[in-house]
């Protein structure tokens, strides 16, 4: 079965890599819930499918998501000769009563174990996840909590906050009044703890809920989704935004946009990125999947054609998502490649949209340089500088010509400030 | 304004009358077997139809019951009906008219109802007309002018209960339109019963001899015969003030909209005698009509051909709108001249709220809905209205409260209007000074409905607002909590005396104002139920009002806008600081709210700014959910409004503006 399904995730990668303009990818990354599921020599099979069809950078980051049990410890050199180069685990608390809460199944030791020798052999390239807002937690105990957990590995680390998903046991807890979990003020007190703490120790954040000792820890490959970069996702429920082969338009008239254009811009080029995994378990929400369509290969319009001078309209990009199901997701594969169950065309605006969105959860904020990739009719200043005025008089955003940051407490409120940015950029594109 | 919506659904106990007619309502074929007595009767010629050329004014009685809610007016309404065989016994109480749920959910009564009745006394055949009266001052004019067709007044009261608040009301009415008060008291079968209390209250307040009241059980119909010799031994003829031979006068005391035959009229023929296919002409808006129908209410409709000097029935004229028909207009014959009645002026709205459909894709449906209940209602006025906060509406102008709230239950329950119903407020006077100003307004005095109209402080001379003198009866433990309460809201004591042993009866002027929202929920709360309250108006006096605003971070929210008194200014600004404190969402940064007169502040809170919103991670897949989201709250930003950089939802603005 491993076989099958390791296949169909190499057939699945190839297939979209030929189908784009990918000639280099720059990050690979395997998660998902069930990261135990893959063995070694998946990694292996993958890596070599994509050095069949196109360049795997030199210096690519190839990541793994473990859980830190003894038995994935055991596994990691394995996954190393393999090349796998970087780790994230799934440390979650280094406090016992918190991974009861959580239902775990590795303990405070095992954790420890595991980054011990995750450290030994990816040295300066491990991540931990730490989770807050657990139930019954204090803020004292969750402060002695990300202490405890950063000073094992002071690389990088992740902050996750519990949320409560409607029809979880813990949900209906809460709900009920049976399980009391921290009020929104203790929240903040816990996250501005958090980014007190880890500054102390030596960690900055880079990105709302990523912290990294410096420049080379952080996480390239999450970097590539808040700079809105091609990213290409395999397996059941994967996500992928790509520049699709355009077989109608390699040569077309000039004026018109062609993909191979847009693909040719410097900054597509330079981030290449793939997920790997049945990521179905974490990162998707059946919802998503609901209105499952065709899949349509990648056959551009324009949207509100014929007005082509509405550049604005152009469709740029393809965001896809794969069947979540990995019954009806190998199926797929067999027949036709690809898993693909759902195909968005996006525009210059929802792509601006969305690197608007994410580019500003990361500290580097969104560049014009980046921005007249997507956008080049409206600079970030013009957009901006008059409408936004108030968010900069406030000092939540920050406005430069080299391009737009969010303030540390604009980062805080991000998601407060966004709809008013996503408003305006609206406005000006409307008129 | 600044009160919470804590007014419950019924606001007065009354009793109202019929004000708002189903056109199902009289339809001449539906009469059923027990009525053809009556007509029998009044068809002693053997011809089809009645005539009532036999009852000359001397012949006849006009009079109406006055009572508080539940001391047993449509019992012994009915009890009346019955006894003459106006309506058979076997079906009582089911068979005079249609009831209206919003009714029926308050307890307002509606069946006692106009109605011509034969009755023999002495061996001579009387026409008695009973005129039913809307129950409640809020109809106060309309009282007076249903009050203006008769001569004589059952003042009916409850043994148990005693002398109520309204009573008080409906007695000075009566009497102030010169009635002769027949006093009878009700419900004297019960065991709680105590005729000779409540008698020393009459006598106490309004002077009645305790030997002249009568006692029935409208119940069991006892003593119910007295009542109508009483009536017809003691109320005076309309002879009195009519005229046979002059030419055609009608008082219109009632009406009410029918969808096929336009407006119906309740009407007092003062002088001559009017017949179908007259024209007559309104006094008041000159405009003349031809006489389609014409009968009395026995009490359904019944055609005839004529009616005569004293006596009472309806008419129908192509009437197309309410409007035309104003109670208490004089119609007369076509182009005769003629000398109006007394008394007449349009009803003046004292209650002002805004009505705003919830959505705002509603707003023709609203229309239309509002536009039928008015046509049953000449009393509403409508104008447009455009709030930034509630979208497009309009401010209906109300006679009173119960009014208002009648009308608001019935845009619901009976037009299915989903409507968000602002705090009522009332009208202010304002003297201006200054060309300009006063070219500008039209006129150095203007009324002022909407805050947001009021003029610019250095142009006012003075302002005034209406008064009204509230009437309250409660036991005497409460003596000193209503004073409270009264102080409170800017009360004058007019009068404190003992009712009885136990029981007084107070008047204070008040401003109407401070009554329009939630007086009549407190004192019933803090008397636990026992005190009424029943109130007329006063006109307009001198009063120190001022605007109150509400500043967000120096903003000013023009719709938060409200007129005060200047001694209640700092108490309401505190009240809408607090209330928004806790109703508008956390923003960005801190938020000031102030309440203000001028530049003066008089109340401050501050909200605190939101500390993190942001911390679920976003990586590939989350990216898709994450933009749904934000695309909907971009869209939202559309709709929101702001002041400064401060978003208040609408959401806000409903839980402070509605009532």
């Amino acid at each position: 079965m491993d076989h099958v399904l390791e296949d169909a995730m190499v057939r699945e990668l190839q297939y979209s890599l030929q189908g784009s303009y990918i000639t280099k990818v720059f990050s690979v990354y395997f998660g998902g819930g069930t990261p135990s599921l893959a063995r070694p020599h998946l990694i292996q099979k993958v890596l070599r499918g994509i050095q069949d069809v196109c360049d795997l950078d030199e210096g690519a980051e190839v990541t793994l998501e473990v859980n830190p049990t003894p038995s994935q410890t055991n596994k990691l050199h394995h996954f190393k000769a393999a090349g796998i180069n970087r780790v994230s685990i799934g440390v979650q608390s280094l406090d016992n009563d918190v991974l009861r809460h959580l239902n775990r199944d590795h303990s405070v030791s095992d954790a420890v174990a595991c980054i011990n020798v995750a450290q030994q052999l990816f040295t300066g390239r491990v991540s931990l996840d730490a989770i807050f807002g657990l139930p019954n937690q204090t803020l004292e105990r969750w402060r002695q909590d990300v202490r405890t957990i950063v000073n094992l590995c002071k690389d990088h680390l992740s902050l996750y906050q519990l949320t409560l998903e409607p029809g979880t046991q813990l949900y209906h807890q809460v709900k009920s009044g049976e399980v009391k979990v921290p009020c929104v003020d203790q929240l903040a007190d816990m996250y501005e703890a958090s980014v007190q703490v880890l500054k102390d120790i030596g960690l900055g954040r880079y990105e709302v809920s990523n912290f990294a000792s410096n420049y080379s820890t952080q996480s390239r490959h999450n970097k590539a989704y808040w700079q809105a970069s091609q990213y290409l996702g395999v397996g059941p429920g994967a996500h992928t935004r790509i520049v699709p082969r355009d077989q109608n338009r390699e040569n077309t008239e000039s004026g018109v946009v062609s993909n191979k254009d847009i693909y040719n811009k410097e900054y597509w080029q330079a981030s290449q990125h793939l997920d790997v995994g049945p990521r179905a378990h974490t990162r998707i929400v059946p919802s998503d999947n609901i209105n499952m369509g065709c899949t349509e290969s990648g056959n551009l319009r324009r949207k509100n054609t014929p007005n082509l001078d509405n550049s604005l309209t152009d469709i740029i990009r393809e965001a896809r998502v794969n069947a979540c199901d990995p019954v009806s997701w190998l199926r797929e594969v067999g027949r036709k490649g690809t898993g693909v169950r759902k195909v968005e065309q996006q525009t210059r605006l929802d792509v601006a949209s969305e690197y608007l969105a994410s580019g500003l959860r990361s500290t580097d904020g969104v560049t014009e340089a980046r921005w007249s990739v997507f956008l080049p009719q409206h600079t970030l200043y013009d957009i901006f500088s008059d409408r936004a005025k108030w968010l900069q008089q406030e000092q939540l955003i920050i406005l430069s010509p080299e391009g737009m940051k969010v303030s540390e407490r604009g980062l805080n409120v991000l998601d407060s400030i966004l709809p008013h940015l996503l408003s305006m950029l609206v406005e000006k594109t409307n008129n | 304004m600044f009160h919470p919506a804590t007014m419950s659904r019924c606001v007065f106990q009354v009793l109202i009358r019929r004000r708002f007619p189903c056109h199902k309502f009289g339809h001449q074929s539906s009469l059923s077997p027990p009525y053809v007595s009556l007509l029998r009767r009044l068809h002693d010629g053997g011809s089809e139809v009645p005539d009532l050329s036999s009852f000359p004014p001397n012949m006849i009685r006009n009079f109406s019951i006055i009572a508080h809610v539940d001391h047993g007016k449509s019992t012994l309404a009915d009890r009346i009906l019955e006894f003459t065989g106006a309506i058979s016994k076997d079906i009582k109480n089911k068979q005079v008219l249609d009831k209206l749920q919003v009714e029926r959910e308050r307890g307002i009564t509606v069946k006692a109802q106009t109605a011509s009745i034969i009755y023999e006394h002495q061996g001579q055949k009387y026409l008695l007309n009973l005129i039913d009266t809307p129950g409640h001052v809020d109809f106060s004019y309309e009282v007076s002018r249903s009050l203006s067709a008769c001569e004589g007044a059952i003042l009916l009261v409850d043994a148990n209960q005693g002398i109520q608040a309204q009573t008080v009301a409906n007695f000075y009415l009566a009497f102030t339109n010169d009635l002769t008060i027949i006093p009878v008291l009700n419900k004297i079968d019960l065991k709680t019963a105590n005729p000779e209390a409540v008698k020393e209250q009459m006598f106490t307040l309004f002077e009645i001899d305790p030997d002249e009241v009568l006692q029935v059980s409208a119940k069991l119909g006892k003593g119910v015969t007295a009542v109508l010799d009483a009536v017809v031994k003691n109320v005076p003829s309309p002879a009195v003030k009519c005229n046979i031979n002059t030419p055609l006068r009608i008082l219109l005391f009632d009406s009410w909209f029918d969808r096929y035959r336009g407006v119906v009229c309740l009407t007092l023929v003062v002088d001559g005698s009017m017949k179908k296919g007259d024209y007559i002409t309104s006094s008041h808006s000159g405009k003349t009509y031809e006489v389609k129908d014409l009968g009395i209410l026995t009490p359904q409709e019944t055609p005839i051909p004529h009616l005569y000097t004293g006596q009472v029935g309806y008419f129908t004229a192509n009437i197309r709108d309410t409007k035309d028909a104003l109670v208490g207009d004089t119609f007369h014959q076509r182009g005769a001249q003629c000398q109006p009645l007394q008394g007449f002026r349009q009803a003046k709205p004292m209650v002002f709220a805004g009505v705003y459909p919830m959505d705002q894709r509603e707003h023709t449906a609203l229309k239309a809905a509002i536009d039928r209940l008015c046509l049953n209602d000449g009393s509403v006025t409508v104008q447009t209205e455009a709030s930034s906060a509630l979208g497009q509406g309009w401010r209906l102008g109300f006679l009173g409260l119960l009014h208002i709230d009648v009308f608001n239950q019935r845009l619901e329950q009976e037009q299915g209007a989903q409507v968000i119903t602002t705090t009522p407020s009332v009208p202010y006077k304002v003297r201006i000074r200054g060309a300009r100003a006063i070219r500008d307004y039209r006129g150095d005095e203007v009324m002022v409905t909407n805050p947001t109209l009021w003029p610019d402080t250095n142009v006012i001379v003075e302002t005034s607002e209406p008064f009204v003198l509230g009437t309250i009866i409660a036991p005497d433990d409460y003596l000193g909590a209503i004073i409270g309460l009264c102080q409170e809201r800017r009360g004058v004591q007019q009068e404190i005396r003992n009712l009885d042993a136990s029981r007084i009866i107070m008047m204070y002027k008040l401003p109407l104002n401070e009554i329009v929202i939630d007086f009549f929920d407190t004192l019933k709360s803090m008397t636990s139920g026992y005190a009424t309250f029943d109130y007329e108006d006063l006109g307009f006096e001198l009063s120190t009002l001022e605007k109150l605003d509400i500043l967000l971070n120096g903003h000013p929210v023009p719709e938060l806008s409200t007129i005060v008194h200047s001694s209640q200014a700092r108490k309401i600004g505190k009240s809408m600081c607090e209330k928004l404190k806790d109703t508008l969402p956390k923003q960005m940064f801190q938020i000031a709210i102030q309440a203000c007169i001028g530049s003066n502040i008089l109340a401050r809170t501050n909200i605190k700014a939101v500390r993190k919103d942001v911390l679920a991670k976003c990586y590939g897949g989350d990216i898709t959910r994450k933009m749904k989201l934000l695309k909907r709250q971009a869209e939202g930003k559309k709709r929101m409004k702001m002041y400064g950089n401060i978003e208040v939802p609408k959401e806000t603005f409903i839980d402070i503006l509605k009532r």
